[in-house]
């Protein structure tokens, strides 16, 4: 079935039953009458489902955690009816427990015809509460956060009643759609919009697959392209906090046009195309310069600084090799090229190495969080553009890099075992 | 591709026939080494969990999610490739499996079926070819 035939038949339809057709939660099948029927995927798939619900009733009388209980027994019922809501209100609100889980139905991407069905995956999670109290100790600084930005007080937004939830997890197994193609390190779920509008989402962030792909992918490529000097501060630690900052700082700067002729549209409506990108690289170099404020206020252990920062810069190498033509390979090759040219990251072409200038780095970040910030708060794509067309380029010193780790892995393959006994 | 499959039917049948897997390997030397680029893709890791400091309920409760977990999994493949899921119950069913079964195993179970992801949805293993919509709508 190609789109167009789908959505040919869709038109012919009553209303309830093209939006049944376009459910994220329903199977397309032939009819026997050379149409069409939407089937609710917990009668397609019944048979697995049934037992799914058996279990996780059994676990939610098993465990003395309330919100866990309740959480279980509406994903179970949810499960059964293909109506997700309460069971997404429960899990964001699920609170005190030693385990957490993603499970059923949730990622749209991979729907080749009308990209709105989603893939079933599974991640069952023990909580780290240690890094997950840290992650609220950062985020009760967003307001101040906001406020420590390095641009015009104009470009600023109130952040007093941003909330969100976050989690810092190690999974123990994955399952479905969770095992395939690249491994996420952190989620934002769930995608129904009428539970960001009443509840928000929750952030996961997995913290084994975050150091798998430190050490089994960024570190493999930054021995090759690190100044040997600087190999010895790269640590799976200082990448996760750089991680989590990243994440948080999605939250801050300019998210609607604050100056100009687009005065108060969304930045990326206004943007267009470029904005993810653009937003990629900010959530990167805000995340650098409120990691260095954190530090500054004592909330954050300044004698890592080298680690976070040189961490970073191997994180880069990893996402140019998206090429510069996806948003994360070009958010890294701003990085790269803007800090080259004004100061805070060195490269020897001789011996094709790359270094961080630790005397001026983080004047060089907080000159680009400038930029970066501005041109959202201005929503003028061509200026985006032209921004994008001086430091995206791939220059030699990129194409070396990128040239000098094609060999290597580009991604980790998980090797599981559980010790029960 | 073609000499992939005839690899697989190879390996399917070496439980009965004990020459098959000769002419396979013989077949397959050039499609052998396109799995071994495939494979290089991906940095082998270890995740272990050691549950033993959890107490008998928590270890059950973990046990019950990592079981409803497996019936999920069925369902993925159910709606992503039921020619993938055929394929990777042939290899996990093969005795004594040599290298270029494991890698296939392998690749089929890390792209959830014949088609590899991190290259443009190419087929690796089998006849079919890259079919956008998956199982979710009617193939034709
Ligand atoms: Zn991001």
């Amino acid at each position: 079935m190609t789109a167009q035939q789908f959505d040919d038949y869709v038109k012919t339809l009553p209303e309830e039953e093209q939006v049944e057709f376009m459910y994220p939660y329903t199977v397309i099948r032939e009819d026997g009458n050379g149409g069409y029927e939407a089937i609710r995927y917990h009668v397609e798939y019944e048979k697995y489902i049934t037992p799914i619900v058996k279990l996780l009733n059994e676990v939610a009388d098993l465990t003395d955690n309330e919100s866990f209980a309740k959480f279980l027994r509406l994903k179970a019922e949810a499960l059964t009816t293909d109506n997700y809501y309460d069971a997404d209100v429960a899990w964001i609100d699920m609170k005190d427990n030693k385990f957490d889980m993603v499970f059923g139905p949730f990622e749209t991407y991979s729907d080749g015809i009308k990209g709105v069905k989603a893939k079933y995956e599974a991640y069952v999670e023990i909580i780290d509460q240690k890094a997950s109290e840290d992650l609220k100790k950062y985020t009760s600084y967003l307001s101040k956060m906001e406020e420590h930005l390095p641009i015009p007080q104009e470009y600023k937004s109130d952040a007093s009643g941003l909330t969100a939830t976050f989690v810092v997890v190690n999974d123990i197994i994955r399952k479905g759609e969770g095992t395939v193609g690249y491994q996420a390190v952190a989620t934002n779920l769930p995608n129904d919009p009428e539970v960001h509008a009443t509840k928000g989402t929750k952030k996961t962030f997995w913290k084994n697959m975050l150091k798998a792909r430190f050490n089994g992918i960024i570190i493999p490529v930054s021995n090759r392209l690190i100044e040997e000097s600087q190999l010895k501060y790269l640590s799976d630690e200082g990448f996760f906090q750089f991680v989590l900052m990243h994440e948080i700082c999605h939250a801050i700067g300019p998210r609607v046009v604050k100056v100009g002729p687009n005065k108060g549209m969304a930045a990326n409506a206004s943007i267009g195309p470029n904005y993810n990108a653009l937003e990629e690289c900010k959530a990167d170099v805000t995340g650098l310069y409120q990691l260095a404020y954190l530090m500054d206020e004592g909330v954050v252990d300044k004698s890592r600084r080298e680690e976070f920062y040189v961490s970073f810069l191997g994180s880069l190498f990893r996402s140019i090799r998206f090429g510069l033509d996806e948003a994360h390979g070009k958010a890294a090759a701003i990085s790269l090229s803007y800090m080259l040219a004004n100061g805070g990251i060195l490269y020897d072409e001789a011996t094709n190495k790359w270094s961080i200038d630790f005397d001026n780095f983080e004047e060089g970040v907080k000159n680009l969080d400038g930029e970066l910030l501005i041109l959202e708060g201005n929503g003028d794509n061509v200026k985006v553009q032209e921004f994008f067309d001086q430091w995206t380029k791939e220059t030699p010193a990129l194409a070396s890099a990128m040239k000098a780790t094609e060999d290597l892995p580009i991604d980790v393959l998980p090797v599981r075992s559980i010790k029960w006994e | 591709m073609k000499k992939l499959f005839i690899i697989l039917l190879a390996v399917t049948a070496f439980s009965c026939q004990e020459k098959g897997t000769e002419s396979a390997n013989e077949a397959n030397t050039e499609s052998t080494r396109e799995i071994k680029d495939y494979l290089s893709q991906y940095k082998p890791y270890p995740m272990d969990f050691d549950a033993t400091s959890y107490n008998e309920t928590d270890r059950t409760i973990l046990k019950k999610l990592v079981e409803a977990s497996e019936y999920l999994d069925t369902i993925y493949w159910l709606q992503t490739s039921k020619y993938g899921l055929h394929l990777r119950d042939s290899l996990a069913a093969i005795k004594d499996k040599n290298q270029s079964t494991k890698d296939l195993l392998t690749l089929v179970n890390r792209n959830g079926g014949p088609f590899e992801l991190l290259n443009g949805y190419k087929t690796f293993i089998g006849n079919q070819t890259y079919y956008p919509g998956d199982e979710l709508y009617p193939m034709a």
